[in-house]
């Protein structure tokens, strides 16, 4: 069975259809990106896989844990790094905080990531694009989900940063762990993605192995 | 940790310094009025730090000590029981939280202007009630609630280290510390991972409410009286003890401790300058001075955060 089976998704807004009949598969392990212009109804597809929206009609199947990293990050710029890790999750030792193990467990997440990040002590707002981006996909990690959604996670970095990023998610396809990627770069698609879905107009035109004829031919 | 260990170089420096100048300053007689000026305002520093750092404002705390205190003197002067004369006004601080938590959390009306409109109502029952004049002569059984002295120091510089060191506690170490850290630092975030924003802003005016009453009653106890100006200004004091101590009205930031240190050292100037025999009537500017300085150092060392508009202001 696969990790996410979404099927006749329907979703409007007024008079606006967002989503029209999707069906769409993600297996345990895979890459996929997913590419579309604005308004195409990959962020909406998103929202009601990870149940941020109610699908109007259709039926969404999950069998393990999903996690979405906002394209905003959602970091708190005033707390360090285990606390932007484990916000709105803190571990309790009594009726107190169990820093010590927050910390353990972010130091153990990232090295298991490779996140290159020296003091987990440091407030994020001393982070670099990449290393908030990495920050915000740890968070998604560090608590077991079997399939990240990464909304447009290199839109504001710098080359350089994206590189580290899309290393980020050939790590967690190595723990066998699942990754959307909303991404409007096809080309940084293509060189982590398995599979590349392409959306227009709330419904999937193209949905085919990265290299395929016919997604190439789509997704320009 | 580091503003911690200016504050306390500093308030070192100043005691020394008004040591060499004047012993009377340093003996214990003096300390002990110190603290017995302090604890009051040590106590609503405590809840307005959590407001601050959730990145919310109370200017109605004068006004609720006005009210709880005026209240409770009049069901005392009319014989109601001492308890009732203290959880009355107790519960009615709360519920002008919770009203402050609802305009400014749910009906998202700006916190200043939701504060200062409570304050004005509060401030008129209390002069209503009391036609400006002091209610007096409370029953034994109440004033031993602030006046008493265990060791030479009055019973509420206990109830002040108690509830201060508790709420540092809370801010410090607990979940709901954290989660008024994380609303001060990015509210959306917190939504999106659970943190209930709307009700823990609620709760903060709630106990800001229930403290600020708290005051009001024992200041009534200590005084054996019950007046509608008891303590002007108290808000405004302590809100710069908590800039000095590091709070942003941004949000985010800041401590309890580190609060008490700049409410410490204002005492301090406020105490020497009367030992001093310094003209009263310019204490306000030395406590005004101060506030502006820690806020200037804060700006050059870049530790306060300038909204964009001030920015593009710099470059005009």
């Amino acid at each position: 069975m696969s990790l996410v089976e979404m099927h006749n998704i329907h979703k409007t807004f007024g008079a606006v259809k967002a989503l029209d009949g999707v069906d769409l598969q993600i297996d345990a392990g895979e890459v996929v990106g997913l590419v579309g212009d604005n308004a195409a109804g990959k962020s909406t597809l998103m929202k009601v896989l990870s149940g941020a929206y109610t699908a109007d009609t259709g039926t969404v199947h999950t069998n393990g844990k999903v996690e979405m990293v906002y394209q905003d990050l959602a970091l708190a710029d005033n707390l360090d790094v285990t606390a932007n890790i484990y916000m709105g999750r803190e571990k309790l030792a009594g009726p107190f905080l169990d820093n010590k193990g927050m910390e353990g467990e972010v130091r153990k997440l990232i090295n298991r990531l490779r996140i290159d990040i020296a003091d987990i002590r440091q407030l994020v707002a001393t982070l670099s694009g990449g290393q908030r981006q990495a920050v915000a996909v740890g968070r998604a990690m560090a608590f077991d989900a079997q399939l990240v959604i990464l909304d447009e996670p290199t839109a504001s970095l710098s080359p350089e940063a994206a590189e580290h990023v899309l290393d980020l998610i050939r790590t967690l396809k190595g723990h066998g762990i699942a990754v959307i990627l909303i991404n409007h770069r096809t080309d940084e698609v293509k060189r982590v993605a398995d599979r590349m879905v392409t959306m227009r107009h709330g419904k999937i035109i193209s949905d085919a192995p990265v290299g395929a004829p016919t997604c190439d031919g789509l997704s320009h | 940790m580091r503003r911690i260990i200016a504050l306390a170089a500093i308030n070192i420096a100043f005691f020394a310094l008004m040591g060499a100048l004047s012993p009377v300053f340093v003996g214990w007689p003096n300390i002990a009025v110190l603290l017995s000026n302090m604890a009051f305002e040590s106590i609503a520093l405590a809840g307005l730090t959590l407001l601050l750092v959730a990145r919310l404002f109370d200017l109605s705390i004068d006004a609720s000590v006005a009210m709880s205190g005026v209240i409770c003197g009049k069901l005392l002067f009319y014989d109601w029981p001492v308890v009732l004369a203290i959880a009355i006004p107790l519960v009615l601080g709360m519920l002008v939280g919770w009203v402050n938590g609802q305009l400014v959390m749910r009906m998202k009306i700006n916190a200043l202007i939701a504060t200062l409109g409570t304050c004005w109502v509060m401030a008129g029952i209390a002069a209503g009630l009391t036609k400006s004049a002091s209610t007096y002569g409370f029953p034994h059984a109440f004033e031993v609630l602030g006046q008493t002295r265990i060791f030479g120091v009055h019973i509420f510089v206990y109830y002040a280290v108690v509830i201060v060191g508790a709420l540092a506690l809370v801010l410090a170490r607990t979940k709901f510390g954290r989660h008024i850290y994380i609303m001060g630092g990015n509210p959306e975030a917190g939504r999106l991972f659970g943190v209930r924003v709307d009700q823990l802003g609620v709760k903060l005016f709630v106990l800001m409410g229930l403290l600020a009453a708290l005051i009001g009653i024992v200041l009534a106890a200590r005084l054996d009286a019950a007046a509608p100006n008891v303590d002007d200004g108290m808000t405004m004091r302590v809100i710069a003890a908590a800039v000095i101590g590091g709070c942003s009205l941004g949000g985010g930031k800041g401590n309890v401790l580190a609060g008490l240190l700049g409410l410490l050292l204002l005492n301090m100037m406020t105490n020497a300058m009367v030992i001093l025999g310094v003209n009263p009537y310019w204490q306000k500017s030395w406590t005004g001075a101060v506030l502006l300085l820690a806020l200037v150092l804060d700006v050059s060392s870049g530790k306060v955060h300038v909204p964009m508009w001030h920015k593009e202001n710099r470059n005009v």
